[in-house]
């Protein structure tokens, strides 16, 4: 039995409870590290959301230090992210055999549970003079709406509506403000530890975003890209060592956003069942038309949240409107595989504040070759669609690139005539080096298809393809002919290749220049 | 009595961590479904009297509860959960008087007054003097003061039992129950060294306690193995190559065909509680990392997909993890470049047998790709004739029969599959062909660039090594009827 062998330490204690072990406070972690991971439900064009829970996660790995008397001991760790996945900690340092997760919380229906059956004191404003009285009483029953006694006898607290409000003597033992995890160890010599402390957590996400400044013959690409960490968590990161991991990462489903069952066992709500104060009271109807009471007291405390800290001048932060600074190797994050996964190791440290968003530079790349083309599906056998424009170019350093793009935005410029225009945005889903990119851009104005219809049999029909190109550079342009169970094409007037069942035509149109294809249609009959 | 004492009005700690429970051991199957046992010291006087037993789960389902005793005879269970709360206190008083303390809201003089409740229906009806009055129909606070609590009104919910007692005094009562909101699981660390080949894993136990009370100092007995759905594995999704069940048996309690886990001494489980006690640490187990590509059906994709990445390993004696595993969820950790260990995926377990092959599937591979092309699909009518119909003719009292043949129909699919690996070193991808049996006859595969394997009618393998930073090209030709 490895488990006996395990716990049997804690056999020492057995006929009292864990309580009685000394009991020591980690107030705050010496150094952070935070691995951040995107949302998996995320599609590439949808951006991140800070007003709304973000789908992602992260592992944060804490490092502290304690001070432990000798034998086996109670370590409680404060201060860790809000959105903790209990079972998912790992504590390395000590061997702990126990680790719980309390979330018992300082709430008001955590201090009403504690305080049923003890003194507490009834406070009454006079809601004509303001003067304030107070009288002892005892609470008889809290959760499921407060009872009390009094001198006078036994009553209800909030259904009288009265301005009244029971004061606590002190704050219970075992309540905290925020779910604490501890670990309870074996026998150990005691004296002073490093423990490291990692946990997966919700609410975090990233992506990458990128910007590509197009070059004025549009056959290079200046490729620059952000990693943008996202942050809703309670707890601010300060000077963390940041990472952001790129692939797909397999999740079971619980953790999974949308999952309803899932979230109501993750997330706990001190108030859960007991929502208003007055809705245990009794029946309050009336001979007349009901009419609104406003209570005396506000029946919500209004929700504080954390301004979005951004920071412009902390030092080590990486700018965050940084378009003129000049990025040098240490101020890029790293790039290094994780198993089949990417990561990015952000080269200096970092605070991730809460509800905040930051980015940090993580790929720049001048003149990366490609090409522009322009491309048309061939509908119905004789009518052409508006050209699609795209960017293409592989991912290889001999091309100027060969680095893992992971899944993200981009958005694309280009200078012309001396002004700096929005080409337009596009998504990059995750692309492996050696792979083929294309930046799809908005349909263009500046090429034109068409085809004319130049001869017609009893099922077959023959066409031209005609493109006219008004850009004052070259272009490449590519006609697709799908067959399908109404057409054929056949008797291209140029060379076609094939590919995955589709017949290509890919021409380069000169600057201001034309281009044909004579094909013909074969109608399939119905057989 | 002199534990109940404990939970007395006067007390003066806050309540946590007191209770009136006695010598308890708790019994948690996986199904959301815990056995209590409570051994309190009661001392029972002679012949008739009611006995109450606070601090039970708040949980309890309690038709299930049970008392066992010597030297007496149950007359009448009562599971009092009236709880407490104003509106119970007012519907308890019916028919009795409370006094109405109202406040002048201009002058904040007081008055007093007795009052009869009437009835409590949508409102409060009272008697006042000879008046009869809805209360706070003016909308004006008023304070209602009654009494006294009725006995059977309590803070916490509380069993009460009416025993028949032959003689008096101090003994050992068993109450017995069943509760919900006590749960556990599996959670596993899984340490994956790919260079290495070796997989560290340690398994916890999670419990967690939502029943609203806390449990003290219980000794605890974690059952494994029941009909409790795992949760996890979607049942659409295809589980991956590599897993096979066990046959070996582990070293553990057995109640049945469920393995126990206790917990050795005696823990507390609190409410709002999880709380993980490890129960397995095994080191340097074999293991290695797999992809594995399915393509759904005969069909292709408009871009290349990344391939599963599966890390298998077994639960064997023999370099393997060597336990029976209960369903959980494996979380498997690789570390970084600084040795730094890093998430990288997590994936849902049955319960597992000693022996059993597993093969999680972690994520998706940035570098390794298959794009499945379908180069031709055409229809083919080979010289073969099926009969469709066949008659019976009865004609002058003779039987003679009419067959109808159809030439068979078949479409015939030219696959290829580009397989491209960006990682410095070679990989094996798993590739899968599914769909292969629409019509659930004649498939037949007419050639293949891989010799493959059959995986079952619907489904062809093949191991394909692609070579480091390159690719490899992999085509099959397989006829199929609609």
């Amino acid at each position: 039995m490895r488990l006996a062998g395990r716990l049997a330490l804690l056999l020492a204690f057995a006929g009292q409870p864990a309580a009685a072990q000394p009991v020591v406070h980690s107030a705050a972690p010496d150094s952070v590290e935070v691995t951040i991971y995107r949302d998996p439900g995320r599609s590439a064009d949808e951006l991140i959301d800070l007003e709304e829970p973000l789908g992602g996660y992260a592992l944060i790995t804490e490092t502290r230090t304690v001070e432990l008397p000798p034998g086996p001991v109670t370590i409680r760790f404060e201060g860790v992210a809000s959105g903790i996945q209990p079972e998912s900690a790992i504590v390395r340092g000590v061997d702990p055999a126990e680790k719980n997760q309390d979330r018992l919380l300082l709430s008001r229906r955590g201090l009403l549970d504690a305080f049923t059956g003890q003194r507490v004191i009834v406070r009454r404003t006079d809601p004509a003079t303001g003067r304030k009285t107070e009288e002892p009483a005892r609470l008889r029953s809290g959760t499921n709406g407060v009872v009390i006694e009094t001198a006078a006898g036994f009553e209800s607290l909030h259904c009288t509506y009265l301005n009244q409000a029971p004061i606590f003597p002190r704050v219970p033992a075992g309540l905290s403000a925020k779910p604490v995890l501890s670990v309870t160890t074996g026998e150990q010599p005691g004296g002073r530890r490093q423990v490291s402390l990692s946990y997966l957590t919700a609410n975090f996400d990233w992506q990458a975003n990128y910007v590509g400044e197009l070059s004025s013959d549009s056959r290079r690409l200046d490729l620059f890209a952000w990693v943008t960490l996202a942050s809703r968590d309670q707890i601010g990161l300060v000077r963390a060592q940041a990472n952001a991991v790129a692939g797909r990462v397999e999740r079971a489903r619980r953790a999974s956003r949308g999952d309803e069952e899932s979230e109501e066992e993750d997330e706990y709500d001190p108030d859960d069942g007991w929502e208003d104060k007055y809705s245990n009271c009794w029946p309050s109807g009336r001979t007349g038309p009901a009419y609104y009471q406003q209570p005396f007291a506000p029946d919500r405390i209004p929700e504080i949240e954390a301004p979005i800290a951004i920071r412009a001048d902390d030092y080590d932060d990486s700018g965050f409107n940084c378009d003129s600074c000049v990025l040098t190797g240490s101020r890029l994050a790293s790039q290094e595989a994780l198993g089949d996964l990417k990561l990015y190791r952000i080269p200096f440290p970092v605070t991730v504040a809460s509800h905040s968003q930051k980015q940090v530079a993580f790929l720049s790349r001048p003149r990366v070759k490609g090409e522009l083309v322009y491309r048309s599906e061939i509908e119905d056998g004789d009518e052409v669609g508006d050209p699609q424009l795209l960017f293409r170019f592989r991912n290889l350093r001999e091309d100027g690139l060969g680095q893992s793009l992971p899944t993200g935005q981009v958005t694309l410029f280009q200078t012309v005539g001396g002004r700096r225009l929005l080409l337009g945005e596009t998504t990059i889903e995750d692309k492996a080096v050696g792979e083929e990119v294309e930046l799809r851009l908005p349909e263009s104005e500046a090429v034109e298809a068409e085809i004319v219809d130049l001869e017609e049999g009893e099922d077959w029909s023959v066409h031209r393809l005609q493109v006219a190109n008004a850009n004052d550079f070259p272009i490449r342009f590519e006609a697709e002919f799908e067959d399908d169970s109404y057409h054929r094409y056949e008797r291209f007037g140029s060379r076609v290749r094939e590919e995955d069942r589709k017949k290509i035509w890919s021409v380069r149109v000169l600057a201001h220049g034309r281009a044909r294809l004579k094909y013909r249609k074969v109608d399939i009959q119905d057989e | 009595m002199q534990r109940l004492g404990f939970i007395a009005l006067f007390a003066a700690a806050p309540a946590l961590g007191q209770s009136a429970q006695g010598d308890l051991g708790v019994t948690i199957y996986q199904s959301d479904l815990a056995l209590v046992q409570d051994v309190r010291q009661i001392d029972l006087p002679a012949g008739s009297s009611r006995q109450e037993f606070p601090d039970v789960s708040a949980s309890i389902r309690p038709e299930t509860v049970t008392l066992n005793g010597e030297g007496f005879g149950i007359a009448e269970q009562n599971f009092d959960f009236d709880l407490l709360s104003p509106t119970a206190l007012m519907q308890k008083a019916v028919g009795q008087t409370v006094t109405l303390l109202r406040t002048n809201p201009a002058t904040g003089a007081e008055t007093r007054e007795r009052a009869t409740v009437l009835a409590v229906n949508g409102g409060v009806v009272l008697r006042i003097g000879d008046r009869i009055e809805v209360l706070r129909d003016d909308g004006l606070p008023v304070r209602v003061i009654f009494d006294d609590i009725p006995a059977n009104l309590r803070a916490r919910p509380t069993l009460s039992v009416t025993l028949e007692t032959a003689r008096a005094g101090r003994r050992p009562l068993t109450l017995s129950y069943l509760t919900t909101g006590l749960k556990w699981k599996a959670d596993y660390v899984a340490l994956f060294d790919e260079r290495a080949g070796k997989v560290d894993v340690q398994g916890w136990i999670t419990l967690t306690n939502a029943t609203g009370t806390t449990f003290n100092n219980a000794a605890t007995l974690l059952v494994a193995g029941d009909a409790a759905p795992v949760q996890g594995r979607r049942d659409d999704e295809d589980e991956p190559q590599g897993n096979s069940a066990g046959t070996e048996s582990a070293d553990r309690e057995r109640i049945g065909d469920f393995y126990i886990y206790p917990i050795a001494g005696r823990t507390t489980i609190a409410n709002a509680q999880t709380k993980q006690v490890s129960f397995l640490d095994a080191s340097g187990a074999a293991a290695a990392n797999s992809y594995e590509f399915r393509n759904p059906w005969l069909g292709a994709a408009s871009y290349a997909r990344s391939a599963s990445t599966i890390l298998k390993f077994s639960s064997a004696r023999a370099g393997g993890l060597g336990d029976a595993l209960p369903a959980g969820i494996v979380r498997v950790y690789m570390r970084d470049a600084r040795g730094q260990a890093q998430f990288v995926g997590e994936s849902p377990i049955p319960h597992t047998a000693m022996g059993s092959s597993l093969g999680l599937k972690t994520g998706a591979a940035f570098d390794v790709k298959v794009r499945p092309f379908v180069d031709k699909r055409e229809k083919i009518t080979p010289d073969e004739w099926q009969s469709t119909a066949r008659y019976r003719i009865v004609e002058d009292g003779r039987v003679r029969t009419a067959e109808v043949q159809a030439q068979k129909e078949y479409w015939r699919s030219t696959l290829r599959y580009v397989l491209t690996n960006a990682r410095p070193e070679p990989v094996v991808v798993d590739l899968i062909q599914g769909g292969l049996n629409p019509s659930w006859r004649d498939t037949r595969l007419i050639s293949e660039s891989l010799p493959g394997r059959q995986l079952g009618a619907d489904e062809r393998l093949w191991q394909v090594n692609v070579p480091a930073n390159g690719e490899a090209v992999v085509t099959a030709v397989i006829d199929t009827r609609d």
